[in-house]
């Protein structure tokens, strides 16, 4: 009997085990937050070699797949802060939605102020179409915000956990996140009506 | 008075933040005379709600997603040079 388990316990701290039992769950963790096939192989790839390397420090305390998705959470946020800093041009100019002329300093530029959407809009926000429009408009936020606003908006990171990882104040936070969603609405304003 | 520019951002600090009580009171009395700022807070509200169903969504459809052979078989190479070293 006690062999048997020691097959068993060896057997599943097998390496070459791991790429079939984990690969396909590691694979969809990373693909549906980087988007991209060819980066999703590449964090895998990182964090089984990342695993190999601390085989020792796996206590088994959390399942093996717990393990490697905590591994693999980690290679995903590095990206993002990468993603972060980048020197992305921004094209994006608050003055151009406020006006900033006294005495209506600060108040809405006619052209770029919301409009009225549709009284079903809720309902339409619904649909597969509006679906693709949100997440394209989601992709056209620069990286320098779109990090921000995965982490703490989609990924429902807390906020003084995104401001330790990506290395800024909780201000530079809101003030990011706030630029992010104007710009969000504006493309789907755009996009939709 | 709170302008348009602020209010818009106290909107944005509402959702993920505690406003105080001045701020809140200063964002219901713009919110009162301004009809702009009523839409975007009303529309934001919507596209979170939009979010997190889109979460969802991606989640339930994501369960196809998988590695082919040859990914597979690339990082398994990978693993094998790795022990052998």
């Amino acid at each position: 009997m006690n062999s048997i388990l020691n097959v068993m316990a060896q057997q599943s701290l097998d390496p070459n085990h791991w790429v079939n039992a984990y690969g396909d769950i590691l694979y969809r963790y990373a693909f549906v937050r980087v988007n991209n096939a060819e980066l999703a192989q590449d964090l895998v790839q990182e964090t089984f070699l990342a695993g190999l390397k601390n085989l020792k420090t796996f206590q088994g305390k959390s399942s093996e797949s717990t393990w490697l998705i905590a591994i693999l959470k980690r290679k995903v946020i590095d990206h993002y802060r990468k993603k972060s800093t980048s020197h992305e041009f921004s094209m994006d100019d608050n003055a151009d939605r406020f006006t900033s002329d006294k005495p209506m300093k600060g108040h809405w530029i006619k052209e770029k102020a919301p409009q009225n959407w549709v009284p079903d809009a809720e309902k339409q926000m619904e649909s597969n179409e509006f679906m693709g429009i949100l997440q394209a408009c989601i992709k056209h936020l620069p990286e320098k915000w779109a990090s921000c606003f995965v982490l703490r908006v989609i990924e429902e990171m807390k906020g003084e956990e995104v401001c330790k990882e990506l290395d800024i104040t909780s201000s530079n936070l809101w003030v990011i996140l706030h630029r992010a969603r104007l710009q969000l609405r504006e493309c789907i304003e755009k996009s939709w009506i | 008075m709170i302008t348009c520019e602020e209010s818009t951002f106290l909107t944005s600090k509402k959702q993920q933040d505690k406003l105080s009580t001045s701020e809140r009171l200063q964002l219901f009395f713009h919110l009162m005379m301004c009809k702009y700022c009523r839409r975007f807070a009303n529309q934001i509200s919507l596209i979170n709600k939009a979010i997190c169903r889109m979460r969802k969504r991606v989640e339930q459809q994501s369960t196809h997603i998988c590695m082919s052979e040859e990914q597979k078989q690339k990082i398994q190479q990978a693993l094998k040079n790795q022990q052998t070293k």
